[in-house]
């Protein structure tokens, strides 16, 4: 069987919420649909800890944007997922729907 | 009207000690977010994490540097603590009956005694923030985090010394009173100075300091 690096649950989160927000994805947008669909504070600095890695992967491209007087002169960095993190995404979503099925415990109910 | 510009602590600490290629864009990100309402509670915390999650990171990816750093932490302390030996033992002979040095008493008043305790306390000071400045300056390239690592490795020998302590000699019958100035020296005074020293070494390229963003 071949070896390879899984996703991480909070890779897959950022990774997620990066293809949800598309082009506009910097830290707050992220941070705030993580902490909308979780109902969990985040820590930024983890999201960029992860975001790091993951483009240390490949899996995640960045650019940076123009700095504004709102952010104290700070400038954003955009992030996208690339073809690769889109496909690992692909593969964790069905290593995750493998697993769920026909596991009584988890079938209906939302808790 | 609620002010909009972080806690001026919290947002000199995150240029101070954050590190990593995406530390301004986080940097506004957290300005960003507070501005639209967050509290100040909140902007701590994020820092905080901030600045350990990134000195973790750092550790994590420069597992040898930072061994040399507490290596050079520890040494520079040990160096200068057996020189400031010498001050303290002189105070100690010269007020103590004195000494007998070229055909002349050398002495010193009784009192000098009392001050000792200061004395100690200074060079503790000195110590180690040179210590922590040796550190700083040593490694420029991951600066904040191989100080913060030096200063973990301190605590926690601080921990370990203490420990031993209570286990030789038990503790005093009335513990706060008796340790309290052996604790604030352990835990408050060295671990500051450490920051202080270590963190001083670049305070001026920091402070003009340039953008470090980087993308991948």
């Amino acid at each position: 069987m071949a070896k390879r690096e899984f996703l991480g649950g909070f890779e897959l989160l950022v990774l997620l919420a990066l293809i949800r927000i598309g082009d506009e994805a910097y830290g707050v947008p992220i941070s705030e649909a993580i902490e909308e669909s979780s109902g969990k504070d985040v820590a930024m600095g983890s999201v960029y800890i992860t975001l790091e890695r993951l483009g240390q992967k490949g899996l995640v491209s960045s650019r940076l944007g123009e700095p504004t007087a709102e952010r104290g002169g700070r400038a954003k960095t955009y992030f996208r997922i690339t073809a690769k993190g889109l496909r690992e995404v692909r593969q964790a979503r069905r290593t995750l729907m493998n697993l769920w099925q026909g596991v009584p415990q988890l079938q209906g109910g939302t808790s | 009207m609620r002010d909009t510009r972080p806690p001026r602590v919290a947002a000199w600490l995150f240029d101070r000690l954050t590190s990593g290629p995406n530390r301004e864009s986080l940097g506004g990100d957290l300005i960003e977010r507070y501005a639209s309402g967050r509290s100040v509670s909140w902007y701590w915390r994020q820092v905080v994490n901030a600045i350990l999650g990134g000195a973790a990171r750092d550790v994590r990816d420069h597992k040898l540097l930072a061994l040399r750093a507490v290596t050079a932490g520890f040494a520079s302390m040990w160096m200068f603590w057996a020189l400031a030996s010498i001050p303290l033992r002189l105070v100690w002979v010269l007020s103590n009956g004195g000494l007998y040095l070229g055909g002349h008493w050398m002495t010193l008043d009784y009192s000098w005694m009392h001050y000792r305790g200061y004395l100690a306390l200074l060079l503790i000071v000195a110590g180690s923030a040179g210590s922590g400045w040796i550190v700083g300056r040593l490694h420029r390239e991951h600066q904040a985090a191989m100080v913060l690592a030096f200063l973990a490795a301190v605590v926690l020998a601080g921990t370990a010394q203490l420990v031993i302590q209570v286990r030789l000699l038990g503790w005093p019958i009335r513990p706060m009173i008796h340790s309290a100035p052996t604790i604030i020296v352990l835990f408050v005074v060295t671990p500051i100075s450490v920051l202080v020293g270590g963190l001083w070494t670049d305070y001026g390229t920091r402070t003009t300091g340039a953008r470090q963003n980087a993308t991948f």
